[in-house]
């Protein structure tokens, strides 16, 4: 019963996450958070921000309008599944933007799908909260943007600030299709003095392939686990076979990329390290500023790592475990328990 | 009589008790509004003014616009800030915030690498005011084609710099070899011999009111704060 309860958080978190589809706006079902420009001021360019009704969207663009509005304009568009290229075409028509902000998977798409329809000249935009933003940015013209997922690099060293415990050599589980992700993350994560001990598993993951790609894990002398984003190793058939291998031996500091997974009655992962949705929307918000100062000449393929994270810690576990640092209590910006 | 005995009895001990009540509150009326962009859990920062403070209606900010527009609608107000974000909004100082006997904190330069220009800091002053204050904190030290990245929180700096999204940062001194020794081999720390940076401190309109009460503030309040003492 616990582990469904568990399965159905992960669940409704992937599908109000990034990678998912924005809320319906139907008469039917109304947004839960609606969002209300500013009157246009005279002689302001503007930018329009394109976005799902999330609560994650909501704080980007909060983040993004202490960024920008001194010196843009913010419009926004609401966008849900039942937003087509001809309605985003309208938007940009009407406000005549000097670029765009995609927030989100569909959003995005539906810009690569206006570019194509246009041929070209369409204004540049910058893209976030997007999980697969790498994969698709080349493919958009002018367009650059912010990664969702936090690097190795940003995460162990905030994990090492609040253990003790020596943190060196991270292991990972990873299907085919995020190879080149984690390759990527163990040259980047050098720098902090990390070693990401990669293990591949097949592109469609039971329990049991988990479960044999932790003992081999363990065979290596992992200092701590990383568990990717990855709706495939967190579906629901998979989820079960993360717990045997938890149990199966000493007890690891797990980080997460999600906060769901973050349970004192499961004890699932001990910290996860979240980008800041304000933060993003800061980082994009200078972005932005300095493409504008560049005479939007830097856009394409401007694409960064998020900078700033939020904390998760499930502080029972950690204390129990892992030797928590207490005069850093205070500084761990969700404490579970 | 034993009635009004009792009664008396209970009477002196109710005022004993509102005496000593009074005597460890400051009953002290007024807004105080909080900006101090780099502390930690907020929301406990607040409660613990507040309580501290007896009557005063405390607000933490998170971004100097709340503070410059909040501090519009309330002028009477006091605020406390870091120094440079008094001086920067005009509001007159009346306690500066102490560390170990120094109301300015000393700021090094940490690199990874290179010499390049794009400096990281916290943002104290917003986008437009930033890179003037980073002048003055570098003071001699030369850098060319100086560009400033701003970030939130003074732990950001470090995956600023892992990221290679600045070439160095500007941290406390106190701060800089703990990131030297995070971001290994290959990293440096320089301090620098311009301004630094005026510790938290307390100024505006309600401020001299409100004295005896920041005076009187518990020693791990202080601490939150970031200071030890008042000048």
């Amino acid at each position: 019963m616990q582990i469904r309860k568990m399965i159905l958080l992960v669940a409704a978190f992937a599908l109000s996450s990034c990678g998912a589809p924005p809320s319906k706006n139907t008469s039917n079902s109304k947004p839960l958070i609606s969002y209300q420009d500013a009157p246009r001021r005279d002689g302001f360019e503007s930018i329009l921000v394109i976005l799902p009704a999330s609560s994650a969207a909501e704080q980007a663009l909060k983040g993004l309008k202490y960024e920008i509005e001194e010196d843009f304009d913010v419009a926004t568009l609401t966008v849900d599944k039942s937003t087509k290229v001809v309605d985003l075409a309208k938007a940009i028509e009407v406000v005549q933007p000097k670029a765009v902000v995609l927030m989100n998977n569909p959003t995005l798409a539906l810009y690569y799908h206006y570019q194509k329809s246009l041929g070209g000249k369409a204004p540049p935009a910058l893209a976030m909260l997007s999980s697969f933003l790498t994969n698709v940015v080349g493919k958009l013209e002018n367009t650059g943007g912010i990664i969702y997922e936090v690097p190795a690099v940003t995460v162990f060293p905030s994990m090492r600030d609040y253990i003790t415990r020596k943190i060196e050599r991270v292991g990972v589980i990873h299907r085919p299709a995020l190879s080149d992700f984690v390759a990527k993350q163990n040259d980047l994560a050098k720098a902090a003095n990390i070693e990401i001990i990669a293990v591949e598993i097949t592109d469609s993951p039971v329990a049991n392939d988990v479960e044999a790609a932790m003992r081999k894990l363990r065979k290596q002398n992992i200092d701590a686990l990383w568990v990717l984003n990855d709706n495939k190793l967190l579906a629901p058939n998979v989820l079960p076979g993360w717990r045997n291998a938890f149990k199966a031996g000493p007890a690891l500091p797990v980080v997460v990329g999600i906060r769901p997974l973050i349970d004192p009655k499961h004890h699932f992962g001990s910290f996860a390290i979240l980008p800041s949705y304000e933060g993003l929307g800061s980082q994009a918000g200078e972005m932005l500023l300095n493409w504008a100062d560049d005479d939007w000449q830097g856009v394409n393929g401007d694409v960064q790592e998020p900078v700033a994270v939020e904390v998760v810690v499930d502080i029972g576990e950690v204390r129990k475990h892992f030797n928590l640092k207490e005069e850093m209590l205070g500084s761990i910006d969700v404490i579970v328990e | 009589m034993r009635k009004l005995l009792r009664l008396c009895l209970c009477t002196a001990i109710a005022v004993v008790v509102l005496l000593l009540a009074q005597q460890n509150t400051v009953c002290a009326q007024g807004t105080l509004l909080v900006f101090l962009p780099d502390a930690d859990d907020t929301r406990s920062l607040q409660s613990e003014l507040s309580s501290a403070l007896g009557s005063v209606n405390v607000t933490v900010l998170g971004r100097l616009k709340d503070l410059k527009k909040q501090l519009e609608a309330s002028p009477d107000a006091t605020v406390l800030a870091p120094a440079p974000v008094l001086q920067h909004l005009r509001v007159s100082i009346v306690l500066e915030g102490t560390r170990s006997g120094n109301t300015v904190e000393a700021m090094s330069l940490v690199r990874m690498e290179g010499t390049g220009g794009t400096i990281g800091v916290l943002d104290l002053l917003g986008r437009k005011a930033t890179p003037s204050f980073v002048t003055k904190l570098l003071g001699k030290t030369a850098i060319a084609d100086l560009s400033v990245k701003r970030v939130r929180k003074n732990r950001d700096l470090r995956a600023l710099l892992m990221l290679k999204q600045a070439d160095a940062v500007i941290v406390p001194t106190a701060d800089a070899s703990k990131l030297v020794k995070d971001l290994g081999s290959g990293s440096w720390a320089t301090q620098l011999d311009g301004t630094g940076v005026g510790l938290t401190s307390v100024g505006g309109a309600g401020a001299k009111t409100l004295s005896p009460a920041f005076r009187g503030l518990p020693e791990p309040l202080l601490k939150k704060l970031g200071i030890d003492g008042w000048k």
